[in-house]
């Protein structure tokens, strides 16, 4: 099915890739797989986690070794010995966790290692922070040179690695996931910016999970499965069903427009209510309540404080001001054993850092929290410890080789579910999820929704970060809006539409 | 599922390290070689004695570096409470008897006396480092001078010679045909190893160790643990000071110089993670016997001190290398 239907068909790629191989010890990671990127186009590349699309353009970046296979720049063949080296053949990556030095100015981080210097060699800064400023203009990125790079946001820090790929002379640029950190309006503003480069002749390579993503940007999309290549397509030629249909190779419906009702007539139980939450400089005056069987959704950009919002409530981080209650009774939660304890988890935004103990079995990061429960008078009983793991990896129908695999060579979607996995047996009655569906494949997102809705019928209470708007849109039964650390709206499920929540997420009253 | 299967009892295997259990039988080869009287019972009985107060120590810092933490202090705690213990049993030191035992109190008393002073000198280790959220280096740098001048203090830099026998018996006694410490250090370790795989205490060590974060938004607080830890090391140290008193028949302030790094390098030769929350007692205890192995086939060679420390320092490297292609094979 590997037919290339090219955009310019004479023209010869940028870039092209024929016939990849990559093994790793037990996994073939590439089987043959061909790409090209032409000028003046936008080519995504899509497909599950594990499929291969991070190894293939760690090779194009120069980063891995091929075991088999070319690689042609501008029609001629290439070897790639380092990244820098790809780098000066025009190839630039950027990352989806960008590699970037917080101390350092801006400025800094575009010219490392190249800074301009004096004529008695030393680094001219003058120079370097004027030269940023240019590149930082040419996409509009109201960012001063000289602002330590860990001050910005994360949609502003790829902002600068966009200037330092264009400062490189970056024929073409590979976004990795680029969306994973963005809101919408930033990725919006992201577009604009790919579409001028796209204008100026380079090429780009767009990979991302989001299916509206690839159809807004794409000229033509190459779906790889388990290291092969599926085929590349023309956008304007294919739909969204024949797109899922080439990603997952079974047919899943994405049900974006269905809604769940729920029985609105009853009155139901508040569980957690939060009174005037207030920590200076990150969040304030923050009211809100969930009741027993109810998915709140907080809806904002990033660095709107929703995330140190959840996590000052369960104690992660501190909390200046406000009084949280449960079940109308005042608690005092200082840390996330206390909020435990009383029934409150959350699984963060970034589960390889904050979730997860990579070395770490899937049993062990099972049942960290409840190993209490599973001794024998002082002594922990391995057989309990087993059973009560396997229960879980059944239930979420985690895909493993056994319950004493490392959870690092899991996938994104099973290790999520590792995640959330840990949280189900305590009998918890809050769940913050910060994040759940992030980066993760269509077929364990709609598992791992399904996994919410779940949890809410049977009467626990849920509050729900989520970036992706059809997403909180479908699971919320209602949706806070935080704007610059407050809550600048909060609409019913009947309400809320994706106008309304990009408005107030923007300050728009 | 069965391929699959296959591949995981690969990587059990591979997580076992063979490779230092093969150097060790290696090792053993090596010296009943050089050396005929190497495997007779009295030769061994000696090199578990003498295996056993570095055994101590290593122990407390394999509970440290699980946690990601790092413990300088050990070797100067450990000379110490050997100063204290002998100080303790000459208590008339102060009023010019010099040769003469007088004790304090009870003999069994001064073992706990001494054993909580160097639990708590490791707590305050801990407590700075957590509290005050310095790094471990720093601090336990700090903690290993100060003990070390503590115990040139308070013995006026002198030796202190002569322990009651009690304290002897911790360090020369004999039960049977073995060795007193060497029971001792065998019930450490496996009550220490019971500890680490069979308590909650020991798993929420290990996850505490490898990702303190996620460690703590799974209910755990990891700034206990390395408080705990800290003290752990601290008692290992004072009942290491103790027995060397014993065997030594003296309070000796310039013992165990430059121990610490014995014992670190006990722990990384056997593959205890730096990074924290990976490894175990007995692969420790294995680089335990590795170093003494070597120092004593080196000193069967005929090779002299400054030689040997430089083929110590050889050995370390390449066992450091070795693991981190081992690591990255598997990873």
């Amino acid at each position: 099915m590997a037919v290339v239907n090219s955009v310019r068909p004479n023209s010869t790629p940028l870039l092209e890739v024929r016939g990849i191989v990559k093994n790793y010890p037990g996994v073939l990671a590439l089987d043959r797989v061909h790409f090209d990127v032409r000028c003046s186009e936008v080519h995504c590349l899509a497909g599950e986690n594990g499929a291969g699309k991070s190894t293939l353009i760690e090779i194009i970046g120069g980063s891995y070794s091929k075991d088999e296979g070319i690689i042609l720049i501008d029609g001629n063949e290439v070897e790639f010995s380092s990244p820098k080296h790809a780098q000066e053949m025009g190839i630039a990556v950027l990352h989806q966790d960008l590699p970037v030095l917080p101390f350092l100015s801006v400025a800094e981080n575009i010219f490392l290692a190249r800074q301009p210097k004096t004529k008695l060699g030393f680094v001219n800064y003058s120079e370097m922070y004027k030269r940023a400023r240019r590149w930082l203009d040419i996409i509009q990125a109201d960012i001063n040179p000289q602002t330590p790079l860990g001050n910005l946001s994360m949609a502003r820090q790829q902002l600068v690695s966009i200037a330092k790929a264009l400062s490189l002379e970056a024929r073409v640029i590979i976004f990795d996931e680029p969306s994973a950190v963005l809101t919408s309006v930033e990725l919006e503003r992201l577009f604009e910016i790919i579409n001028s480069l796209k204008q100026e002749g380079r090429g780009i390579t767009y990979i991302s999970h989001r299916l509206e993503e690839i159809f807004e940007i794409g000229d033509r999309v190459t779906v790889l499965r388990n290291g092969r290549l599926v085929g590349t397509e023309l956008i304007r030629k294919i739909n969204k069903d024949t797109l899922i249909k080439m990603l997952v190779g079974r047919e899943i419906v994405e049900t974006t427009g269905e809604v769940i009702k729920k029985d609105k007539g009853k009155k139901r139980e508040t569980v957690l209510t939060v009174k005037g939450l207030n920590r200076s400089g990150v969040f304030k005056d923050i009211d809100f309540k969930v009741d027993r069987g109810e998915i709140l959704g907080i809806y904002g950009l990033v660095g709107s404080g929703r995330t140190e919002l959840v996590r000052s409530i369960i104690g992660a981080d501190p909390l200046d001001e406000g009084e949280i209650y449960l079940y109308d009774q005042k608690v005092k939660i200082s840390s996330p054993k206390d909020a435990i304890k009383l029934g409150i988890c959350l699984a963060p935004e970034d589960r390889k850092r904050q979730g997860l103990f990579l070395g770490k079995s899937v049993q062990e990061n099972i049942t960290l929290p409840s190993l209490k429960k599973l001794k024998r008078a002082c002594f922990l009983n391995y057989k309990k410890i087993a059973g009560y793991a396997s229960v879980f990896v059944k239930k979420m129908k985690i895909v493993t080789p056994g319950l004493s695999q490392k959870v690092r060579f899991l996938s994104g979607g099973n290790q999520q579910k590792v995640v959330l996995a840990k949280w189900l047996g305590m009998n918890l009655k809050v769940f913050f999820f910060d994040e759940p569906t992030r980066g993760i494949d269509v077929g364990a997102k709609e598992e791992i929704r399904n996994l919410i809705r779940e949890l809410a019928h049977q009467g626990k209470s849920i509050i729900m970060i989520s970036s992706e708007i059809p997403e909180i849109l479908r699971l919320s039964d209602r949706i806070v809006v935080m704007y610059s650390g407050r809550i600048t709206k909060e609409l019913s499920r009947d309400e809320a539409n994706k106008e309304k929540l990009i408005a107030y997420s923007m300050g728009v009253t | 599922m069965k391929k699959e299967s296959v591949q995981l009892l690969k990587q059990r295997v591979a997580g076992l390290n063979l490779g230092r259990y093969l150097a060790l039988v290696l090792l053993i080869g090596i010296a009943s070689f050089l050396a005929p009287g190497f495997l007779t019972l009295r030769n061994v009985m000696n090199l578990l004695r003498s295996f056993s107060f570095l055994g101590f120590i290593s122990i407390g810092m394999t509970f440290v570096i699980l946690s990601a933490g790092l413990d300088l202090s050990v070797a100067s705690l450990l000379a110490f409470s050997g100063v204290i213990v002998a100080l303790m049993q000459h208590w008339g030191i102060y009023l010019g008897h010099i040769d003469q035992l007088s004790f304090i109190y009870p003999i069994p008393f001064i073992f706990i006396t001494v054993l909580v002073i160097g639990s708590l000198m490791g707590f305050v280790n801990g407590l700075i480092i957590t509290k005050l959220k310095i790094a471990d280096f720093a601090v336990t740098l700090g903690m290993m001078v100060f003990a070390r001048g503590m115990a040139y203090a308070i013995s006026g830099g002198r030796t202190i010679f002569g322990v009651s026998a009690a304290n002897q018996f911790m360090g020369r006694g004999m039960i049977g045909r073995i060795p007193f410490v060497a029971f001792l250090l065998l019930f450490s370790i496996v009550v220490c190893s019971i500890v680490l795989r069979y308590t909650v205490f020991g798993k929420n060590l290990y996850a505490s160790g490898e990702n303190p974060e996620a460690a703590r938004l799974s209910g755990i607080n990891p700034a206990l643990y390395k408080i705990t830890v800290y003290t752990i090391s601290g008692f290992f140290a004072a009942l290491a000071g103790i027995c060397m008193a014993g065997r030594l028949d003296l309070g000796e302030p310039r013992v165990a110089q430059g121990w610490e790094l014995d014992a670190i390098a006990a722990v990384v030769i056997g593959g205890t993670s730096f990074a924290g929350g990976q490894g175990s007692v007995v692969k420790t205890i294995v680089g335990v016997v590795i170093i003494g192995l070597i120092r004593n086939i080196l000193s069967l060679l005929g090779i002299l001190p400054a030689p040997q420390q430089m083929i110590m320092g050889l050995v370390l490297l390449s066992a450091v290398i070795l693991q981190s292609l081992g690591s990255r094979k598997r990873d």
